[in-house]
């Protein structure tokens, strides 16, 4: 072996030794699950699959324990501790620790806004990721007062502190958010919402109450939800004389993303009683198809959902100059990503009115009342 | 330029990067009076958050971006000289894509992989860049012209740029976001434990980047003069590359690739110091890549814009300006 292969082989050794060491201090946490006494079912989910409420005999602290909070974890445990009564949180087992109830809260994503909103908790929210990308009008109307944080990645965490936030709501993607190691050496608590992982619109909604416990308004949240599901499955178990086909998105350049059969949207369409397009995806995630696969797909439809940029059918039909389509084109608002997170029945609702105009079984609002989607002419 | 001249440029040259730490660390996002950040730098009595902001945040900061600026302007020096190319930088080697390339597969490709990473980003940048230099070195011992190595960086660098699109084109918009902000740079999402790893890192770096220095100034003179001159040049050529791997490689895997602040630099340092040799070269660039990171995290905190746009529209008016007054290259 000669000079040059040992400095490489250096070089690589020390570059080991530093990446372990720069892995070892992001695991100054204990890891070992030991909240062991913590077994009563304060609430478990009827729909949702990603979170649970636990609490211990004899003590009124509670934990919310969040199960594989980013797409691709497995077996992925994160529980927040929610102190009542100066009940101390256990040794281990615990990635953070609050006082019962979490007043000022900071949301990393638009849908935490909209949860907290239905669970009563609005007027909690003292900063957020994104403020002008936020539909909320309580949050817009206090934008004065509300901090701004920045972005998952490079965040402003000198605001962040000076908003004396009690926890942080953030969330993962495909891994760990890059925000934890910073918050931890701040003291400031945080806790995974995993919502946007559940793929059934009932189960993210049900995500309500999980923010309610942490917002001190559970019982609220949950008598909130109780309407949601009855509502919900009322609209879906009518009877349809039709099953119009439905076409999804619009193209980036010239590739044209579908969700999977078995995502958020291809659910909400199912129970509506309208018939996702494309049935060729099944992988969990959207998958671009080719443009001739797309053009085809959108002649075949009778309802085309767009959720682009273009809010009139000139301006879809510019964007899109390939493509033939005889049916109506609905868009949808940004609001349909918030506070359609918590209004699954609307969205429903909103649905069945574009997927069946002719039928008012069940359906109060025509399609000059939709909450989250407009017609494009 | 005088001793004395010298002298003058370099005690200025510190009173000036000393001078932008303490605004720094005096400026943010909060207001925090001046007496209040004095006391909790020297550890007086004041508000627990507001020494919270001025240690955790403000410092440790300001710290990050004084090692970065001359960890890069460093490395992007010795690149300069190794490929005796005036547009050489810290990335040419192909660290900054190696170092993507994990962050890529970590933040993009986990689904694709049916894998979940439970590294973090600082660790998938490492392997990234540990791949890079491990395929650089291979080859840099069987090469003789250097300029093959530099093609060969320039190709590798595309190839996982190539694969990195492939990665962004299939992902799911959050992660493309996560990943897009990464590329974008940030030097405040360093830990205090994280910080002490930087700093051993780079000053390690530092360290060999010192015994460069000769090898540095005889290669000035050419491959085929320095060989004539006794100089070991496939072991030069290998600690160089190992200084610039820790300095560039270190600072991507914690801040992302900031760009141009190794390009544009060492430039700035020959324009102040009018000299060619590396003994005066290091220290002079290793200060200005300082002063200007500190001053263009200064003018980002004040914009609330990402770092690396910042550098950009700094470091590319120099390296217009390195074009233009360059002889070979202007008409």
């Amino acid at each position: 072996m000669n000079l040059k292969t040992n400095t490489g082989i250096a070089a690589i050794l020390l570059m080991a030794w530093i990446l372990i060491s720069a892995h070892g201090c992001t695991k100054n946490r204990p890891s070992a699950p030991s909240a062991d006494g913590y077994t009563e079912h304060v609430y478990t989910p009827l729909y949702a699959s990603g979170f649970r409420i636990l609490g211990a005999k004899g003590l009124e602290s509670t934990i919310l324990e969040v199960t594989d909070p980013w797409q691709g974890a497995d077996s992925v445990v994160r529980r927040l501790f929610i102190s009542r009564n100066g009940e101390q949180a256990p040794h281990d087992g615990i990635m953070s620790a609050i006082t019962f109830p979490a007043r000022r809260v900071v949301c990393m994503s638009s849908s935490h806004v909209a949860l907290l909103d239905a669970s009563g908790a609005i007027d909690r929210i003292v900063g957020v990721s994104g403020l002008d990308y936020i539909s909320n009008p309580r949050i817009q109307a206090g934008r004065d007062t509300i901090g701004d944080v920045g972005f998952d990645g490079n965040l402003n965490y000198e605001l962040l502190l000076s908003l004396r936030p009690d926890i942080v709501l953030i969330y993962g993607v495909n891994g760990a958010s890059p925000m934890e190691n910073k918050l931890d050496e701040l003291g400031i608590p945080y806790m995974y919402i995993g919502e946007y992982l559940e793929q059934s619109p009932l189960g993210r909604a049900e995500w309500m109450i999980a923010l309610g416990e942490i917002a001190g308004t559970r019982k609220e949240a949950e008598k909130a939800f109780a309407v949601i599901p009855e509502e919900y499955n009322r609209i879906r178990d009518t009877e349809w004389t039709d099953t119009p086909t439905v076409m999804l998105n619009t193209p980036y350049g010239d590739s044209w993303f579908m969700p999977s059969t078995d995502s958020y949207t291809a659910a909400l369409i199912k129970d509506a009683g309208g018939r996702y397009v494309y049935s060729g995806n099944n992988s969990g995630q959207s998958l671009p198809v080719d443009m001739e696969t797309a053009a085809i797909l959108t002649a075949q439809s009778q309802i085309w959902l767009t959720g682009s940029q273009a809010t009139t059918i000139e301006g879809l039909h510019s964007s899109t100059p390939k493509i033939r389509f005889s049916g109506m084109a609905y868009n949808n608002t940004a609001d349909l990503w918030e506070s359609g997170v918590a209004c699954p029945h609307i969205i429903l609702k909103d649905l069945a009115a574009i997927f069946h105009p002719d039928s008012t079984a069940g359906i109060n609002d025509t399609a000059a009342t939709l909450r989250y989607y407009y017609l494009l002419h | 330029m005088s001793a004395f001249k010298l002298r003058i440029v370099f005690a200025s040259l510190i009173a000036a990067t000393l001078a932008l730490m303490l605004l720094d660390i005096a400026i943010g996002a909060v207001d925090i009076p001046m007496s209040d950040v004095w006391k909790s730098l020297t550890g007086g009595n004041v508000d627990p958050s507001t020494s919270l902001i001025v240690r955790h945040i403000r410092l440790i900061k300001a710290t990050v971006a004084l090692l970065c600026g001359m960890a890069l302007s460093v490395s992007g020096l010795q690149m300069q000289t190794l490929f005796r190319n005036p547009l050489a930088g810290p990335y040419v080697l192909g660290i900054s894509s190696g170092a993507s390339l994990g962050v890529a597969i970590m933040l993009l490709g986990s689904a694709w992989l049916g894998i979940s990473s439970p590294l973090g980003i600082v660790t998938a940048a490492w392997i990234g860049a540990a791949s890079v230099l491990l395929a650089i070195s291979a080859v840099s011992t069987r090469i003789k012209d250097i300029m093959v190595l530099l093609i060969l960086g320039i190709m590798l660098s595309s190839a996982i740029s190539a694969i990195v699109q492939m990665l962004q084109y299939l992902s799911h918009e959050d992660a493309l976001k996560s990943f897009v902000i990464w590329t974008m740079g940030s030097l405040g999402e360093v830990t205090g434990p994280q910080l002490a790893i930087l700093a051993a890192a780079v000053s390690a770096g530092l360290l060999v980047a010192i015994a460069t220095i000769k090898p540095l100034d005889i290669l000035l003179l050419g491959e085929q003069y320095a060989r004539t001159m006794g100089l070991n040049l496939r072991r030069s050529r290998m600690i160089i590359i190992l200084s610039t791997t820790l300095l560039a490689g270190t600072v991507t895997a914690f801040c992302g690739p900031i760009g141009f602040i190794g390009l544009a630099m060492p430039h700035v340092a020959r324009a102040i110091t009018r000299r060619a040799d590396h003994r005066v070269l290091l220290p002079a660039s290793a200060l200005v890549g300082a002063i200007v990171l500190i001053g263009c995290d200064l003018v980002s905190k004040l914009l609330v814009l990402p770092i690396n746009s910042i550098t950009a529209l700094v470091g590319i008016p120099v390296v217009i300006w390195v074009v233009l007054s360059n002889k070979s290259f202007s008409a």
